[in-house]
């Protein structure tokens, strides 16, 4: 399988700040890839993806992207985009296309009938709640047929019957896109996804759809000052994910 | 003879507003969506920077201006490119050092009683045939570019980040976004005054904005109301022989509170 993209012993501080958000980060993608990236708030996953964007240049260490950039579809997290612009939601899907690329109907209708926004289209962004503006903004990010797709945290405000629609979609496009998705939805997940990364600083890989303890050590381990809390919380964590089908 | 004067004079005036309502409706959406709206305020008085400038050196006034206030413009752009709470201050640098050099070496210049009122406020009735000229070159500029990129234009005002992301060069559109931005200001200047420029820029735009689903309509809406506002304020202002500019915004201010009234008391 053709190298998507790869990263290479990436470390990465913010400008003014002088510890690392990312410590020693190697990860390599390869073409049809579904990859999930958990891990606490802080941890640096956002980070991460901004570095893969290119959005971000990492400190030391190597980023290689192995395709164009307009070959990529992306999701961000925090929805900075400005709710009050004068744009439709159908407009706002097309701008997902690269210059000069026309879309096809027939996929157009398909986006639109799977993450159910057929009634929105016509209506302006700043008519949207979060959750029907996440799934517009994923449209957007698919509009394209990226090669590569990517979302940080996709699901945090739509609620669990879009989500699983969500999740069964991108199983669907996983045929011909390759996904990173960050996520802290564990337990519904699993359908389809093929490896997991932790990321707290450090990363860890796991190639296949599980999480094993030295990843919820990574994860929560080092927040001593919630350690009282720590024991019941991580047993928690591991039910809710063995509910979910994985450990 | 009187009268025949006055109607040259009126029918330049009336042709400048028209001119520069579009200007203003067109390159002020840009501004109002991309939020440079203080940005653009320091282009505008930094302007008087290049005022001042061709005056000490004897420069011709509106060529000097406009390479001036392209540099400020590019400045400021990349003094505010991260974003961060320091961009703030240096629109607000950017904005008094314009002006204070303007006033400084319009001091030094000898034998020049330096009028700033007259740049702060303009005077639609001294446009002279070269202004109405650059003024249409400049708005034909300005549509080209517009109608060749306009997607890109949306993309980028509507969320840089993501234009990025898919290979857009959002910096240079980004800065040509600034220059045009620039180039309009100093042009408008001469017509309309560094305040009324930045009225015109906003408010039309202000109330346009909520009442449109594409940015192109609201620069067509933007535009209509830039000229209405316009041509009822230099009505008003010449039947009762006040300042147009100040009347001009008095009234479009006053239009925008109605408006905004309107809207609450409906919800
Ligand atoms: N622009 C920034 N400047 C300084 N620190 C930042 C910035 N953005 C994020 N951070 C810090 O980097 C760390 C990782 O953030 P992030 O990658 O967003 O985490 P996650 O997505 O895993 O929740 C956090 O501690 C956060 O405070
Ligand atoms: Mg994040």
């Amino acid at each position: 399988m053709k190298t998507i993209v790869d990263l290479q012993r990436i470390y990465f501080k913010y400008d003014n700040e002088d510890f690392w958000i990312l410590e020693d980060v190697n990860l390599t993608l390869k073409e049809g890839d579904y990859l999930i990236i958990v891990g606490p708030n802080g941890g640096g996953k956002t980070t991460l993806i901004k570095a893969m964007l290119g959005l971000l240049t990492p400190t030391k260490g190597l980023v290689n992207l192995n395709i164009k950039q307009s070959d990529i579809g992306y999701l961000p997290q925090y929805i900075s985009l400005k709710r009050d612009f004068p744009i439709k939601v159908k407009d706002v899907i097309l701008l997902g296309l690269p210059r000069g690329k026309v879309f096809s109907n027939e996929y157009f209708e398909e986006i639109v009938s799977e993450l159910k926004i057929s009634e929105l289209l016509h209506k302006r962004v700043s008519e949207l709640s979060g959750g029907q503006l996440q799934r517009v903004l994923l449209a957007r990010a698919v509009i394209s047929k990226p090669r590569l797709l990517i979302l940080d945290e996709p699901t945090s405000n739509i609620d669990p019957y879009g989500t699983f629609c969500f999740f069964s979609y991108l199983e669907k496009l996983n045929k011909y896109m390759t996904i990173v998705m960050v996520t802290h939805n564990l337990g519904l997940i699993m359908s389809g996804v093929k490896s997991v990364a932790c990321v707290n600083r450090k990363l860890i890989f796991m190639d296949k759809p599980q999480i094993n303890q030295e990843m919820i050590e990574l994860m929560y381990g080092v927040h001593d000052q919630h350690s009282c809390h720590l024991g019941q919380y991580l047993h928690d964590e591991i039910e809710h994910i063995s509910r979910g089908g994985i450990i | 003879m009187d009268g025949f004067f006055d109607y040259i004079f009126l029918k330049n005036a009336i042709y400048g507003i028209i001119l520069s309502s579009f200007i203003c409706g067109i390159v002020g959406s840009i501004v109002v969506v991309n939020r440079i709206v203080s940005l653009a305020g320091s282009i505008a008085h930094a302007a008087y920077g290049g005022v001042g400038i061709a005056f000490y050196f004897g420069l011709p006034v509106t060529a000097t201006t406009m390479v001036f206030s392209s540099i400020s413009g590019f400045i400021v752009g990349f003094l505010t490119e991260k974003e961060n709470a320091l961009s703030d201050s240096f629109i607000g640098m950017i904005w008094a050092f314009g002006m204070a050099l303007g006033i400084i070496l319009t001091d030094l210049t000898p034998g020049y009683n330096a009028d700033l009122m007259s740049y702060l406020f303009g005077n639609v009735l001294t446009i002279t045939d070269i202004d109405l000229i650059l003024s249409g070159i400049l708005l034909s500029l300005i549509l080209i570019l517009l109608i060749l990129n306009y997607k890109t234009v949306v993309l980028v005002s509507f969320d840089k980040d993501y234009s990025r992301v898919v290979g857009y060069r959002v910096n240079i559109i980004y800065y040509i976004m600034l220059i045009m931005v620039s180039l309009s200001i100093v042009i408008l200047i001469k017509m309309t005054g560094i305040i009324l420029v930045m009225a015109m820029l906003t408010i039309p735009q202000s109330i346009a904005i909520k009442r449109c689903k594409s940015l192109s309509s609201m620069m067509v809406l933007s535009s209509i109301i830039a000229l209405l506002f316009s041509i009822i304020g230099f009505i008003i202002a010449y039947r009762f022989n006040l300042s147009t500019g100040a009347t001009i915004i008095l009234f479009s201010v006053i239009v925008y509170f109605i408006d905004t009234l309107v809207n609450y008391v409906k919800r």
